[in-house]
Order: C-alpha cells, then structure tokens, then sequence
C-alpha cells in the first residue's frame, strides 16, 4: 500500500461525513472542493481533498489545500500531515513552508519537529530539495549523461576535457543514485498526533505504563510499527507507542 | 601627349611619391589619401643591421597597430648590405591634412631621421567609392536626449569583397542601459551606384546618467580575400568564376582593421519629477479591462491593465491603484517586448484577481501612468476610464476568518496575530497532475537506466571488432578467409564449365591453400601438400579430414603436371568435394 493511501485512510478516518455528490471526475471535485473552500465550509472542502486524494491524485498542491482546508476547519494534526505530504512532493515550495510553519507554531508540545542536522543538509543538499520523482528522474537523466560521455571517450580516447566531464558525470550519478535509492527503500516517515490529547505507552497495549502524553500537530519519527501500534522516536530518547488511529502518517 | 605633358606628368608623380631617402632611417607609406577609418601601411626602413626600433613620430591622428619587423639582406656586386624594416598599420580618425612627422633613430652614436611628408585624410564620404570596398558606419539616432530616452545605434558593414573571417570587438557602452534589437540583418544597398552588401546591426540605447556620454567607437578585424592574378589571361577563371583560385593557391588573405568615430550624446537630465511619476521615459498608453462587471460576494474576478508603447517596458512599474471593498491577489507582471522595428517597444501586463467583500457597486479607479514624453519634452499622463462593478450577494455568507494564533504556553498570556493568516489555496487545475512515480512510468525509467550501458556495450564491441578488423591482420584474415575462398571455388566450377579441368584443379587446390594460410595466417599459395598437413595437424583438426585435404591437393597437383589420365573427373571431384571440406575444415577450427 502506497504512502499517500495510507495517510488518506488514516485522515479520511476522521474526516467529517459531508455530502459529497460530485461525481468522480477529478477536475469536478477539485472545482467543487475550492468552491467549498472559498464559502468557508472548511470541512466540506477537506473531504473533497481527501477523496481526490483517495482516486489517486498525488499532487502537492492537493496536500497543500487539503492542509489549508484541515488548518481553517480546526483540524490541526491533520493540517500539519497533509502539509508534510505537500512538502515531500514540492520540497522548495514557499507557499508550503509557510503554513506549515504556520500551522507548526499553533501546536501545544514544545518540541522540535524532525528534522535532520544543518550540516547534513547542507552536505547532501539535492537529497532535501529535491522530491522523489525529481531525484529518479535526474538520476536517469545523469545515468545516460555518463553513458553518453563515457561513449565520446571510447571514440575521443585522448581528451582530458572529457575525462573530467566523465568523472563529473560519474560523481553526479553516484550522489543522485545513491539519493534516489534511500529515498524509495528507505523514506522518511514520520507521525503527526491527530487526536487533542494522545497517550504514549511503554508497550503495545493500553495496559502498559503512559509515559508521557502528546497533542494535536506534534510530529515525530516513526521507528516501528506492530499490531496497530505506531512507535514514536521523539527527541532526547523519549519514545513510546501510540495506536495507529491517533496519528496520520506520512511518508515521502 | 606631348613630350613636355610627359615629362610634368612623371615630375608631378615624383613629388607626389611619398617614398622618400634618408640616410640610415627612411619612411614610406603605402597611400597618402585614404578615408577615415581606412587603413594605410607605414614602413619604416633602417639601414644597416640595428636591432633598435626607431622612435615614431607624432601619429596621434592615428590609431597606430605594430606589425612587426623583418630584415632584407642583399649581395650587390660582392657587396653585402641589410636593412630592417620595421611595419605599421595606421587608421585614420579623423579627417584633415596630416603631416607624418621624421621618424628617428640612433645609429653609431649619430641620430638619423626621415623626411616627414604629407597625408591626406578625408571624410569616409567624400573618399571615392572604388578605393572603398570595404568600410563601416555607426550612427546614433540623436546627439542628444534625455535620461532613459531610447536611442537607437545603427551599425553598418559595407562590403564588396568576399571575408574569409570578420571579428568586431564587443560594443562596450559605458552610462548606458543596452538592448539588443535582434540579430544582425544582412541585404544589398546601391551607394554612389556601387552595389555593396551591407551587414546591418541596431541596439537600443537607454542613457542612464546626465552628461556628456560618449558612444565609443566600433572596430573590426577581417580577414579580406584577394585574388593574385595569374600573368595572363586564365581560361578557367570564366568557367569556375574563380573557385579553383582556392584549390591552385592563388587566393591570399589580407587582415584589414576597421573603426567608426566616437559620437558623443549629450544627455540632459528629467525635469521635476511629478508626483505619482512612474519612471517610464518614451510614449505609453495604459487600458484595463476587468473579467467579470457583475461578480457575487467572494467570487474572485480579474483586473488587467496593459501599458503599452514605445520605450522600455521592462523599466515601467505598476500603477498604484486604491482598491476599496476588494481582497487583492497580484500576479507576476508580464512583459512582451517587440524587438523587431526601428526600436524597442512592448507592453507589461498587470493582472490581479479581484474578490469583492461586500455586495453592491464598487468601482475600479482610473488606472493613471504618469510618464516623460521627449518628443514634448514633457510629462504626460496616460488614464483609463473607471470600471464600476457590480457585486451581487453570495449564496453563502462569506466569512473572511483569520486562523487565530495561540502561544502554545498554558496559563500565560493568549496572544492573537491578526495580522498573519495562512497563504491562500492554489486554485490551477494543474493540481490533478500526477507528481510521483506510478507503475506506468516504470518501463520508461527502466529504458532509461538500462538502454544507456547497454548502448555504450554495443559501441564499445562494435570499436574493438573495428579496431581489430584494422590492426590484426591475422584477424582480418581469418574473418575473410571462407569469402574468398568461395570466391576461388566459383571461379574453378565456371573454368570447369567451361571446359579448363587443369585451371579448375588449380584453383580447387588454391582455394583450400589460400583458406588454410588466411586462417593461420601465412602465405596460402607457397603452401606445398605436405606443409598443409603439418600446418593443420597441431591445430586438432581430424585426421581422417587433413588427409582427405592432403588427397585432393595431391591430385590436383598430378592433375597439374599431367600424371593423371583422368582430368576431367579429378578436377570435378576435386571440386565438388572442395566446399564440404571446407565447412569441415571451418567448424574444426573454430572449435580449436
């Protein structure tokens, strides 16, 4: 099951049961969704989201609005899940990084989101500004760069030129490929806190201890997932398990 | 012509000669009337082998290019003498008569000059149009204007010689803002009922500063062809119009420099800038239309005004607009720009979506663009007529709701930004456009990460069987070794055909010879019967099969001296027997 059918369930869920006589053309629904939108039924406008979502639309800005939808209907885990799917999809949109900046500074919990070191980022900066779809795409486009060339170098064997435009191309297809390769085996996963008020337990029962307690919009990485339970990584080792319900998780 | 008219002629042409002695030094130039801009050789010749360059005079109507030097030695009479001359390429700049003053230089301790002479410089107009074959203009529309006025610079190539090769130093116009109008043009132009070909080249000029700003001069390098005509009338150069010139080595290059004179604009400063003034210089008019007259509370309506005219677009900032009873969302302005007339002109283009807050009639105000007019040298206000709109009220009650901010620390104090609000929905149906990977792009990723080594395979296997093919002999041989021997046995069956049982032998016999020596690469026709077995008998071939090669070789060669009293059926069994052992033959050392 893909990432986006995922949190679609797991925000549809709770979504708020809404006449949604729109057919399923998609156009239609997006049209009416914005329609909604704009006559401040919020929640309307969310579930339109939510269903183009559901007939497979995996668009950032269908994420976007179902973010702005969810934020003004007072839906704020929700925003927060569906703003980080936008981002995964439009890393170094603006608009995006706003609201979720936005939506980030109304939770309760004075936590830091997920977010890897400075220095990786900087380090490995196409891996952060770059979607997934991007990131395979321009490892194609560099794989057949480093054919080509190494090609031009079977026929032109004595160009220095060329030897370093093949190292480059090498070095190019390496990072991105490598990139390419964590982002689809391995993807970011993370949980954002749906519910008010969620407790985390020492274990994967409601029997187990409550160790700590967390709110609407927290985000946090996911680090297992076991019999409808979700386990929370959070910073300064604090970790848990919450059921699978109370938090929408995102992947990208 | 009389014999005192000759005489005064030849006296005339002695004086004009601008060739003139000096001891030790002497200067001589190639012309002494050229056009400005034209090029004239200054040669300068020292006597004696003295390595100094001589000291130049006052050339400062001149933009002088050193040419280098070279050393003459000459054997008269048992005497031996050298000079060197050292070459110069003046261009003229300006018009006017010159004198090119004694050029000095010291020689033994002793200074020697030439004779300074006279050269003529004239207008490049007034230069007769045969001496110009090649010249070049550059014209500024005015001497002067104002602050961000457009100018437009014209620069002409004028030729009818053909250029192996032309270079023009980039334009480098220090004050002003440039932009390019177009690629250079090219088309043919009659001047003084001379046919030229002319390269025409215009920008547009922006002047950003007041003063005196100076249009610098434009200079060329080309490389002109010249012909250096045989003695002779040539019988080809009717038939070929000189394109063998090429091919025989008569066409010779002669590097040529151009340059057009400095103009200076004198730029005046805007008067007083009005309020409102939008920085735009030139003429302009503004419209603005509205997508919708009659929207309901909320439904988003679009605004586009259009500034239009000539002058720089791009340099127009949008009109202020008061707005009231409307939420406003700009968009990005767009600017079209014509590049193709007789200078810059274009439109930008303002567009906002409009929602009107409340129902009833709201009007859009007079969009107004205050600009400066140099053809009235003053400033003008381009306006539109207001648009009233009616606004109808909404099915749903239209709330405008800013998300309230609360400080996440409880028990504190509750602060509420009224100001910030989340950025609003993105609206384009571009939205349903898929941004991951799904199934269906998979062959396509897979082509594309699969079919490049694959390619570079293909290639790298082809090079190598072609890089064998010509360094290997042995290889080239063996590959082509069944093909000719083919070749051979057809040639034996048609000589049996034709009744020659000897020479179809022969060549039988040669066929498996020269197959044996082109796969092992020795001489195939030298091979004797009994070399052939050795040769194939390290190389795991069947014995029963060498001895059957060694059989028909032998026979063919008693066919050959005639100790066979059968011939006919010898040569046509070797024959028919020749192509299966030689597929036998193939296999077994493939296979080795």
């Amino acid at each position: 099951m893909t990432a986006p059918v995922l949190l679609a369930l797991a925000l549809g869920a709770q979504a708020p049961a809404v006449d949604l006589d729109t057919g399923s053309d998609p156009e239609k629904i997006l049209i009416a969704a914005n329609n909604r939108y704009d006559s401040a039924d919020f929640a309307g406008a969310a579930a339109l989201y939510h269903r183009l979502v559901a007939l497979g639309v995996d668009n950032g800005h269908v994420y976007y609005n179902l973010g702005n939808a969810s934020l003004r209907a007072g839906q704020l885990g929700h925003a927060v899940a569906a703003y980080l799917m936008a981002r995964g999809r439009m890393p170094r949109d603006s608009d995006v990084r706003a609201n979720l900046e936005f939506a980030r500074r109304a939770t309760k919990d004075a936590l830091l989101p997920p977010a890897p070191s400075p220095v990786w980022r900087t380090l490995f900066f196409w891996h952060y500004s770059l979607s997934r779809a991007e990131l395979l795409w321009l490892a194609c486009g560099a794989n057949l760069l480093l054919w080509a060339l190494l090609a031009l170098r079977l026929v032109r064997r004595t160009s220095d030129v060329l030897g370093w435009l093949v190292a480059t191309a090498a070095v190019l297809f390496v990072a991105v490929g490598a990139s390419t390769a964590i982002r689809f085996v391995s993807p970011t996963t993370v949980a954002v806190v749906l519910a008010p008020e969620v407790d985390v337990h020492s274990g994967t029962s409601h029997d187990s201890v409550v160790r700590f307690k967390l709110h609407a919009g927290t985000e946090a990485w996911v680090t297992g997932r076991e019999q409808g339970w979700v386990r929370l990584q959070l910073p300064e080792d604090k970790q848990g398990w919450v059921e699978d319900g109370e938090v929408a998780v995102a992947s990208w | 012509m009389t014999a005192m008219r000759r005489a005064a002629l030849v006296g005339c042409c002695l004086l004009a000669s601008p060739v003139v002695q000096a001891a030790g030094i002497k200067a001589s130039v190639n012309r002494n009337e050229v056009a400005v801009g034209d090029r004239l050789s200054l040669t300068l010749t020292v006597d004696g082998r003295v390595m100094a360059d001589p000291e130049l005079p006052d050339l400062s109507a001149f933009d002088v290019y050193p040419q280098g030097s070279s050393t003459q030695v000459q054997i008269v009479n048992g005497r031996m003498s050298s000079s060197v001359a050292h070459n110069y390429v003046l261009v003229a700049k300006k018009a006017g008569a010159f004198t090119i003053g004694a050029a000095k230089i010291e020689i033994d301790g002793q200074v020697h000059t030439s004779q300074p002479f006279a050269v003529r410089v004239v207008a490049a107009d007034a230069q007769p149009s045969e001496s110009r074959d090649l010249y070049m203009t550059a014209k500024v529309s005015k001497s002067e204007a104002y602050v961000g006025e457009q100018l437009l610079y014209v620069l002409k190539i004028f030729q009818r010689v053909q250029l192996a090769q032309a270079s023009l130093e980039p334009l480098e116009f220090g004050g002003f803002l440039l932009e390019e109008l177009g690629k250079e043009t090219s088309y043919d132009a009659t001047v003084g009922g001379v046919a030229y070909r002319v390269t025409e080249l215009r920008r547009a000029l922006f002047p950003q500063e007041a003063g005196t700003l100076t249009v610098p001069p434009a200079r060329l390098t080309a490389s002109v062809v010249v012909q250096k005509r045989r003695r002779g009338a040539d019988p080809f150069d009717g038939m070929f119009g000189g394109q063998l010139d090429d091919f025989f080595g008569r066409a010779a290059t002669e590097t040529r420099t151009l340059s057009t004179a400095a103009t200076a604009v004198v730029v005046k400063a805007l008067p007083a800038r009005p309020p409102g003034f939008s920085g735009a210089v030139g003429a302009f008019t503004v419209r603005s239309t509205i997508s919708n007259a009659a929207p309901k509370v909320g439904e988003s309506t679009t605004l586009t005004i259009v500034v239009g005219g000539s002058g720089n677009p791009q340099s127009i900032k949008e009109p202020e607009l008061a707005l009231a009873g409307f939420k406003t969302y700009d968009d990005k302005p767009s600017v079209n720009i014509d590049k193709s007339g007789s200078g810059l002109s274009g439109t930008k283009t303002f567009t906002k979506a409009l929602v009107p807050l409340a129902p009833g009639s709201l009007v859009v105000p007079a969009v107004r663009l205050t600009f400066f007019n140099p053809a009235t040298k003053a400033y003008e206000t381009a306006a539109t007529e207001p648009i009233t709109v009616n606004v109808a009220p909404s099915a749903a009650r239209e709330e405008l709701r800013l998300t309230e901010l609360v400080t996440p620390t409880t028990g504190k104090v509750e602060v509420k930004v009224l100001a910030d609000d989340i950025l609003p929905n993105y609206t384009r149906l571009d939205a349903l456009a898929l941004q991951t990977v799904t199934r269906s792009d998979l062959p396509l990723v897979a082509a594309a990460l699969g079919l490049p080594p694959l390619g570079f395979l293909l290639l790298f296997l082809s090079l190598r069987h072609r890089r064998r093919l010509t360094d290997d002999v042995a290889f080239r041989r063996g590959r082509a070794a069944r093909k000719r021997a083919q070749a051979t046995l057809h040639t034996a069956r048609r000589a049996m055909q034709g009744g020659d049982h000897d020479t179809a032998a022969a060549l039988a016999s040669r066929a498996l010879r020269e197959y044996v020596g082109d796969r092992l690469n020795v001489e195939g026709t030298a091979l004797t019967p009994a070399d052939v077995t050795r040769a194939l008998a390290g190389r795991k071939v069947p014995a029963e099969l060498t001895t059957e090669i060694r059989t028909l070789l032998d026979q063919c060669e008693a066919l050959h001296y005639g100790a066979t009293r059968e011939p006919a059926a010898i040569a046509a069994r070797a024959i028919d027997r020749a192509r299966p052992v030689l597929e036998q033959l193939e296999r077994a050392l493939r296979s080795s």
